[in-house]
């Protein structure tokens, strides 16, 4: 499950408004729809500026193939919006991942969740414009 | 449903006015409204420019008025009996009173509903008087209490339902009391077998009808709806309810054999 945030999207949303900020939503739902394929995937946009994507990966290099995608459409998807003098949008991705034994425990949900949330929160940390795996998938 | 715990902390964008890109937008469905005419549901608009209770008081004004035209001639005609003069004259009160009822677009649907009683009661009256109530009647003013439920709302179907169950009760009172309505003779005779399957059919048309466009609109409201309350109104997305239900239904099944990304993420490589 990767977790996705713009980084700064607050200011951007507050310097060139929220149809802008929309917009920048919008393209960037769809580049991260557009970056898997198969009824097997879930893509949604959780709250604010955070997208959700949840997939069926076979190993951590399909992921990171996947988010390496994700951060290359969304970079070409953004390409004509407004953007910010000397910082260029980036998204943060935190990502969880759970062995196939462990996805039939009851708490699958929450724990694949609080993984990638808690690799977001890191990826943030530093800086944002990262990709960080939760430590129990590494 | 046990909520997700544990988001990171994010910024949240202000609070902006209602985005106009996600499907069924506000203009779109506005242009719609525009479109639809009096009888088609209870929250449409007349035509541009006209009000419904616009509509409905002047219909109300000239029914009552052609009422009270006809009470007067039953009343000097010895012919009829008394108390159905005053019954005209009870509907034709009724029907001035929805001016007052419908103004500014308040209780739209109790005006129709009097307006609907009040013509059917003037029909019952006539067919009454033409040689009882009969079948074809009868057939129509079975459609009425749908019409009103359909088109107008359910209020207005049950009084329109409670209207009609008095009207047969003093016709019935008054046929069992004796009184042959001496206009009979002139009414519906042996020999008009199509006239009656034409109302009937009538009925059944506007009965049809009713159901019809009262199923397409709910079906368009709950389509409506059901895509509102599983989406997310930026991106169209699934919303983080949606999300979390299919979360657990993704992780409650075994993976899907050969679906995994690989297949997606091979062709990007």
């Amino acid at each position: 499950m990767l977790l996705i945030d713009i980084d700064d999207f607050r200011a951007i949303n507050a310097e060139f408004g929220p149809s802008v900020g929309d917009e920048l939503l919008r393209r960037i739902g769809a580049a991260v729809q557009a970056s898997v394929i198969g009824p097997h995937s879930l893509v949604s946009r959780m709250e604010g500026d955070c997208f959700a994507l949840f997939c069926w990966c076979a190993s951590r290099n399909t992921v990171r193939t996947l988010y390496d995608r994700i951060q290359l459409l969304v970079t070409g998807s953004v390409e004509d919006l407004p953007r910010r003098a000397g910082r260029p949008l980036s998204v943060s991705i935190g990502i969880g991942m759970l062995g196939e034994q462990e996805c039939a425990d009851s708490d699958a949900a929450e724990r694949i969740y609080d993984q990638a949330a808690q690799a977001l929160a890191r990826a943030q940390s530093l800086g944002g414009n990262k990709v960080k795996f939760h430590v129990a998938a590494v | 449903m046990k909520r997700l715990r544990g988001a990171a902390t994010r910024a949240q964008s202000p609070v902006v006015a209602f985005p106009q890109s996600f499907p069924f937008a506000a203009p779109a469905d506005q242009h719609e409204r525009r479109r639809r005419l009096i009888w088609q549901g209870p929250e449409a608009l007349v035509v541009d420019g006209i009000r419904r209770d616009q509509v409905i008081s002047l219909a109300a004004v000239f029914f009552a008025v052609c009422g009270f035209a006809v009470a007067l001639v039953f009343l000097r005609s010895a012919l009829v009996h008394p108390s159905l003069a005053l019954l005209v004259a009870v509907l034709s009160i009724e029907l001035l009173l929805v001016p007052r009822v419908v103004r500014n677009e308040r209780w739209v649907d109790f005006g129709g509903a009097l307006v609907v009683t009040s013509l059917i009661g003037f029909v019952a009256v006539a067919a009454f008087l033409a040689g009882g109530l009969n079948q074809p009647i009868m057939g129509l003013a079975a459609a009425v209490p749908v019409l009103a439920t359909v088109l107008l709302s359910p209020r207005a179907g049950l009084l329109v339902t409670f209207f009609l169950c008095a009207l047969l009760s003093w016709f019935l009172a008054l046929h069992l009391n004796g009184y042959t309505p001496a206009l009979a003779a002139g009414g519906f005779g042996e020999d008009q077998t199509i006239l009656r399957g034409c109302v009937l059919m009538l009925g059944t048309v506007l009965a049809a009808a009713a159901i019809w466009t009262y199923e397409t609109q709910t079906q368009g409201l709950l389509k409506r709806y059901r895509l509102q309350y599983q989406h997310d109104v930026v991106t169209g997305q699934l919303n983080r309810w949606q999300f979390e239900i299919g979360l657990r239904e993704q992780l409650g099944r075994s993976p899907p054999a050969g679906k995994f990304c690989r297949d997606a993420a091979d062709r990007y490589r």
